[in-house]
């Protein structure tokens, strides 16, 4: 478990493990953490751009009723009483919801996301709506409509995307978790370039009904926050069946907080060697490689693990996804394009472009790809990876095609696999920019992902580093 | 028989997003570039021996999708 956090930790930054011990010894009120998070988010606005839009007086009445449950004695659980926000592709009932996109920019939903009503049941206070690449179809949440977030570690360099409001609010203290959503790495990338923690479930075990969907079989929903506990509190709350979206799976639910503190000796990594080659950046290999043997410190066996077919994964991700998101896209396509910004719209008309044998060659791809794993996970319990080769470029050099390339490039795959995938922190460059560690399991292992990466997390004991803002 | 074969449909025809994409003035053939790089990205998938050496189709889509267990 996570210890308990030095008495000089700022509110904004405590566990939500010890916002909720606070709570429950009424040192803490969730009107009083919620105003100071409110505050902090309104402060920060200007320098990191993280939310679209702040429901500050929502908020303030969620947690109002929270205040009132505690005095009854009443407890929801680990969330109850805790600020969080949600990636502005979470439909909000009576709340704005633009998809970072001027199509939807006074767009109001009369419902809530599966997610954003089961985190409400637990408890849980919106504080806002976070800024993320239009659509969520892009990987630098330079956003044409609403600005770009900007990287808490170095204001003048990209988050990542698409998700990066939401690892700014998380890395500020502006919430003490995000919800976010994953097409090619949209949680994880922004999550390591940001230093937290972001989690992309196995496909189907948590519910996107109610978020703007970007590619149907890609597309999965998740948490970011500041550390796997932390991550491990929001997965239990929103994982299960939910019919109202075809993907959902019907599996019992596994406690992943409560499987945290299990045995990681034993456990066999591959380090996947295509993925650790001169692409990556030295000061992002070196990490790695040190946190391969952090893991091996604590038991895990890692060795390298050649897989060449990795090398075929840009071609499987984006032959399923230009054309699911042109299909997702196509009316306003055909009657808005103007609205796009150009680089969405770009990859949504090449996607239109795409014929359905390209699409039928990528899906084949899936295929092959999906029984190859199947053989490395007979030799292996997770694969290790960098989550990304780069560290996070300035605003300008993202704009390259290289940085764009490298953005997704480790993450991707894995969303055309459906493996649950966590990304988690594993050092920091020279100066002083997060590096990410990938780890990633067989379908439906997330409890393994996560009791790694959480016993890696406690003992390289980076958590309590933050960006000075 | 003696019908003559009707023109493939343009573009248009077939699509707005297309006669927008065909239509985009000085910015095409940028596109067109960019469009050629995703288009080789996906024929490369043939590495993964989704065909024989006859050209015979060996692997099925995965149409409805879920991960193994």
């Amino acid at each position: 478990m996570t210890p308990d956090a030095a008495p000089e930790t700022p509110l904004h930054y405590l566990s939500i493990r010890e916002l909720g011990a606070r709570y429950r010894r009424r040192e803490l009120s969730p009107v009083e953490v919620t105003r100071a998070i409110l505050a902090r988010a309104e402060a920060l606005a200007g320098r990191l751009n993280a939310f679209i839009t702040i429901t500050a007086d929502e908020a303030l009445h969620d947690a109002e009723q929270a205040e009132r449950s505690f005095a009854a004695g009443a407890n929801f659980g680990p969330l109850h009483g805790v600020p969080i926000s949600l990636k502005d592709l979470y439909l909000t009932r009576g709340v704005r919801t633009t998809g970072g996109s001027n199509i939807l920019a006074d767009w109001i939903p009369d419902r809530e996301s599966a997610v954003g009503e089961k985190l409400r049941r637990a408890g849980a206070i919106v504080v806002g709506k976070n800024n993320l690449h239009e659509f969520a179809f892009g990987a630098t949440n330079e956003n044409p409509h609403y600005g770009p977030a900007r990287n808490p570690w170095d204001v003048e360099r990209i988050t990542g995307g698409s998700s990066g409001g939401s690892a700014a609010a998380v890395a500020a203290g502006m919430g003490y978790a995000s919800l976010g959503s994953d097409t090619g790495g949209s949680i994880r990338l922004p999550a390591a370039l940001c230093g937290v923690v972001g989690h992309k479930p196995t496909y189907g075990l948590v519910s996107r009904y109610g978020i703007l969907p970007l590619s149907w079989s890609l597309d999965h929903a998740g948490p970011l926050a500041r550390t796997v506990e932390d991550v491990a509190f929001v997965m239990n709350a929103i994982v299960g069946h939910d019919s109202r979206d075809p993907a959902s799976v019907r599996r019992v639910a596994q406690d992943l907080v409560g499987g945290l503190d299990g045995r990681v000796g034993g456990l066999r990594i591959g380090l996947l060697r295509e993925y650790m080659g001169a692409d990556v950046a030295p000061e992002v290999a070196a990490a790695v490689r040190e946190a391969a043997a952090t893991l091996e410190g604590l038991g895990a066996s890692v060795d390298e693990v050649s897989i060449p077919e990795v090398e075929q994964a840009g071609g499987a991700s984006i032959g399923i996804l230009y054309p699911e998101a042109a299909a997702v896209h196509e009316a306003w396509l055909n009657d808005r394009a103007d609205e796009y910004g150009a680089d969405v719209r770009g990859r949504l008309e090449q996607g239109a472009r795409l014929t359905g044998v390209q699409y039928l060659k990528a899906q084949r791809a899936r295929r092959a790809l999906t029984e190859r794993f199947a053989t490395v996970f007979r030799r292996y319990d997770l694969i290790a990876t960098p989550t990304v080769p780069i560290l996070a470029p300035t605003i300008p050099e993202s704009r390259g095609d290289v940085a764009r390339a490298a953005l997704l490039g480790y993450t991707r795959l894995f969303n055309v696999l459906g493996l649950p995938a966590c990304s988690v922190p594993c050092g920091f460059s020279e100066v002083g920019l997060p590096i990410g560690l990938q780890l990633v399991g067989p379908a439906f292992e997330d409890a393994t992902v996560l009791r790694a990466a959480h016993a890696y997390e406690r003992q390289a004991g980076l958590t309590t580093r933050r960006p000075l803002l | 028989m003696g019908q003559p074969t009707p023109a493939s449909p343009s573009p248009a025809e077939l699509s707005p997003v297309a006669a927008q994409v065909t239509s985009s003035g000085a910015a095409a053939p940028a596109d067109n570039r960019a469009f050629a790089a995703v288009v080789a990205t996906i024929d490369r998938l043939d590495a993964l021996g989704l065909v024989d050496e006859r050209g015979l189709s060996l692997v099925e889509p995965a149409t409805t999708f879920e991960p193994a267990p």
